[in-house]
């Protein structure tokens, strides 16, 4: 599969401080990036330098694509627009396609704007406007799409009215996200980017969320179908390391064998 | 290519900032102002009205390219795609206003018959040529410290307001010591505009202002690609 979007070394500067350096990494169509990081680590100005909304100080970075949907973090205060006006208006910036009305109608249904439609910008919530800029960047059809704290401001439907959307569409574009620790949105990451203190700590590409399943056995023999490395014994007690798309196969399969399931837990 | 929906989307944002009023009721009001009386001579009232031109467009440039905040502009830049097209959306809009206001600047006196005399084909030539350029240097100040002088617009006010002054009277600076010929080349050449504006009898355009227009020309072109290259370091 091809590269979509490419980050070689890159390093940002402002005003002469270094914000952060030597970042890399590769996304695919279907990569899910989580870009970790503290406040203050570089996240959102990353994620500004992929959009080519700044240039990088150093390194390079090579998009295959210029379709990109951003979602920033903060919708823009002071847009002289109604939300239904700023959402046609903004669509019609690319090139002619049909159906463009429609999509807005749809993703207005999806996230509950009917209301709002006519209301200005100004005026609106902070949720509201998170809304709408998310639905600007989902307008573009996007190649790929960058959102920054995704879920601020964002009301618990509305955060799962967002996630299914990403859940609809991942895999069609390379999805790239910031967040400060590991959230609902989270769950949906293939990839892991940790930033701290403007430096790359650690770059995980297709990391796979794995659980810990605690079970106590009635014969060891039972078990003997996982892997050594994958289960440790401790009297009649085990606690085995799965693959969190495989934990409900295998914890159907423990149940079968007389094993009682103790605790389930995601691996830190 | 720009798109129609970004210039409705710049109109509408501009004439809903009210910004627009000040310089726009200032020109308009000096327009009639200034042609109270009839029987005056052609050439000579059009470069008042270009020299007016050029203030008014550095006072729109500041106040098109000042429409957004920080915000606004990223997600613009990454809905169009480009720098270049955010950038050139702007001009386009500036030229806009530019383009009625020269005109009204040169239609209203003739429409009322206010100058001594009928103009001549050359003469309306080298007014609309006066306007054009005076609108574009206006222009390319008001957006060139604009975007240089982005966190503060006291500044930017500050230069375009010295560079207007430094060109205006570039001329007579250079009369007096030679040596400033040089230092204000970079200032924009509106008095080789302006010089040609004279009411003689018989009027006509010699090699001079040829080669005035040239180094306008080159002047302009070079202005634009150094503003564009600012822009897109800038940001």
């Amino acid at each position: 599969m091809s590269v979509v979007l490419e980050a070689r070394n890159v390093s940002k500067d402002f005003d002469g401080n270094r914000l952060f350096e030597n970042i890399s990494f590769t996304c695919k169509k279907k990569s899910v990036l989580f870009v970790q990081g503290s406040n203050g680590s570089g996240k959102s100005t990353l994620l500004k330098v992929l959009a080519g909304i700044y240039e990088p100080t150093d390194g390079k970075v090579i998009r295959n694509t210029n379709k990109i949907g951003y979602v920033p973090e903060h919708f823009p205060e002071g847009i002289r627009f109604k939300v239904k006006e700023y959402l046609s208006l903004t669509a019609s910036f690319h090139a002619a396609e049909e159906g463009k009305e429609q999509l807005i109608a749809n993703y207005v249904d999806l996230f509950d704007l009917s209301p709002f439609l006519s209301m200005p910008l100004e005026a609106c919530s902070k949720g509201t406007k998170q809304k709408v800029g998310i639905i600007q960047a989902l307008l573009m059809r996007p190649e790929i799409l960058l959102l920054d704290e995704p879920l601020t401001g964002l009301d618990l439907k509305s955060q799962q009215t967002l996630i299914s959307v990403l859940q609809e569409i991942r895999g069609q574009m390379p999805i790239l996200f910031t967040a400060h620790d590991e959230g609902l949105v989270s769950q949906m990451a293939t990839d892991i980017l940790h930033i701290s203190s403007g430096k790359m700590t650690s770059y995980q590409p297709h990391f796979k969320k794995e659980k810990w399943i605690r079970v106590q056995f009635i014969d060891e023999k039972d078990l003997g179908f996982i892997p050594p490395n994958r289960i440790q014994f401790d009297g009649n007690t085990a606690l085995i390391t799965v693959d969190q798309e495989k934990s409900d196969e295998l914890l159907l399969k423990l149940l079968q064998t007389n094993c009682s399931i103790l605790e389930v837990k995601e691996k830190a | 290519m720009i798109m129609p929906g970004y210039i409705k989307y710049q109109l509408i944002s501009y004439i809903r900032s009210l910004t627009f009023i000040p310089p726009i009721t200032l020109f308009g009001a000096w327009i009639i102002i200034f042609y109270t009386y009839s029987g005056v001579p052609i050439l000579s009232s059009y470069a008042v009205t270009c020299i007016s031109l050029y203030l008014i467009m550095t006072w729109v440039a500041m106040s098109v390219f000042s429409l957004e905040e920080n915000g606004e502009k990223d997600l613009l830049i990454v809905q169009l795609k480009s720098k270049r097209l955010y950038l050139y959306g702007k001009w386009f809009v500036c030229f806009l206003f530019a383009f009625v206001m020269g005109m009204s600047a040169i239609v209203y006196p003739l429409t009322f018959s206010i100058f001594k005399e009928d103009i001549q084909m050359l003469q309306l030539g080298v007014v609309i040529y006066g306007h054009l350029v005076s609108a574009i240097f206006g222009i390319l100040l008001g957006s060139f410290f604009s975007i240089i002088k982005k966190d503060s617009k006291r500044f930017a006010w500050l230069s375009s307001m010295f560079v207007i002054a430094v060109s205006l009277a570039g001329e007579g600076i250079a009369e007096k010591l030679s040596i400033f010929k040089w230092i204000l080349l970079p200032f924009p050449p509106i008095t080789q505009v302006i010089i040609h504006f004279t009411d003689d009898a018989l009027y006509g355009i010699a090699m001079d202002f040829w080669m005035d227009a040239m180094w306008i020309v080159v002047y302009i072109i070079l202005a634009f690609i150094l503003t564009i290259r600012l822009f897109i370091k800038k940001e």
